[in-house]
């Protein structure tokens, strides 16, 4: 599976969405089930976690995460304009998918600290009670 | 090499995260969003005139702009995340690692981009010198920044998996 990804990494379009979806159709069931199982597992690893990864998401994130799965390729000091650009247009891939991860890591840590904040507040309402029978049984109440 | 990323993006579960690497992600949070500004407020100079003679230039400006929004956007959310809770998915920590290596690439896009950019002799020649070497230089800063998290986040990793292994 390697030497096939290895195979198809320079074929791959940089700026296209569509035409990257084309290519990944080209690229061969086991590099697609490849991607497809990283898209899930960062799907199951927030679900897992209460949090709703939507459809849409879910895609944005497995089409980075192709970007993310290309070496970047090295830029030569002579580069041309063009070549620096293309250079750029992955990165800014790379970037947006470090946001899109980002942004359901934040909603995950905030839905988790709501929950440990509610979790303590029941906790504390049980804490006051056993308190409060306490004293009226020492008060003789 | 893609084999193992996708080994890793694989792996599930949390990691913490130290109060000190907290403040890591803060300060770069916080210089991720001062470049996308700074980079902001030269475009003007950048693409008046001349620039169309060149339409990768302008599609680099472009991007460059889309990839400092897009880096600042997700550092702010990591940085919100962890004033929340002070955990890390291991997707979100790979993505932090592939990060780190996105902020080197793209100093070596702007060190090579610098000359082609003065050589085009733009308005306000000087000025816009002047940006684009500072800028470079703290987008390196920028780089060594993500660097030193995602060693960080590296080390605690092996010490993580080197504990597994024990327990096994």
């Amino acid at each position: 599976m390697r030497d096939a990804m290895e195979e198809h990494m320079v074929q791959l379009p940089l700026l296209d969405a569509n035409l990257l979806a084309e290519n990944m159709k080209a690229l061969g069931p086991d590099i697609l089930a490849a991607l497809q199982a990283a898209a899930e597992a960062f799907v199951n690893d927030n679900r897992q976690d209460a949090l709703a990864v939507g459809d849409e998401n879910a895609k944005a994130i497995m089409l980075n995460v192709t970007y993310v799965t290309l070496p970047i390729a090295p830029l030569s000091a002579d580069a041309s304009v063009k070549q620096i650009a293309d250079h750029e247009a992955v990165l800014v891939k790379r970037d947006q998918l470090l946001q899109l991860i980002s942004q359901a890591q934040k909603e995950n840590n905030e839905h988790q600290r709501r929950l440990y904040a509610a979790a303590g507040k029941a906790a504390s309402s049980v804490v006051i009670g056993i308190l409060g029978m306490t004293l009226k049984a020492l008060l003789g109440g | 090499m893609s084999a193992m990323l996708v080994m890793l993006l694989l792996a599930s579960g949390c990691k913490d995260v130290s109060k000190e690497n907290v403040n890591l992600f803060f300060a770069a949070s916080v210089s991720a969003k001062e470049r996308a500004m700074a980079f902001r407020t030269i475009t003007p100079l950048l693409t008046a005139k001349k620039l169309d003679e060149v339409p990768d230039a302008l599609r680099w400006v472009k991007l460059h702009q889309d990839g400092l929004n897009a880096q600042a956007a997700g550092l702010d959310n990591l940085s919100q995340a962890l004033m929340q809770r002070r955990t890390l998915n291991a997707v979100t920590v790979r993505a932090i690692l592939d990060a780190a290596d996105t902020a080197a690439a793209r100093v070596r896009g702007m060190e090579i981009m610098e000359g082609h950019l003065t050589a085009l002799k733009l308005e306000s020649q000087e000025d816009v010198r002047l940006f684009l070497e500072s800028h470079r230089k703290a987008l390196m800063c920028q780089a060594v920044l993500l660097g030193d998290i995602a060693a960080t986040l590296r080390k605690a990793q092996a010490k993580a998996d080197a504990l597994a292994a024990k327990e096994w």
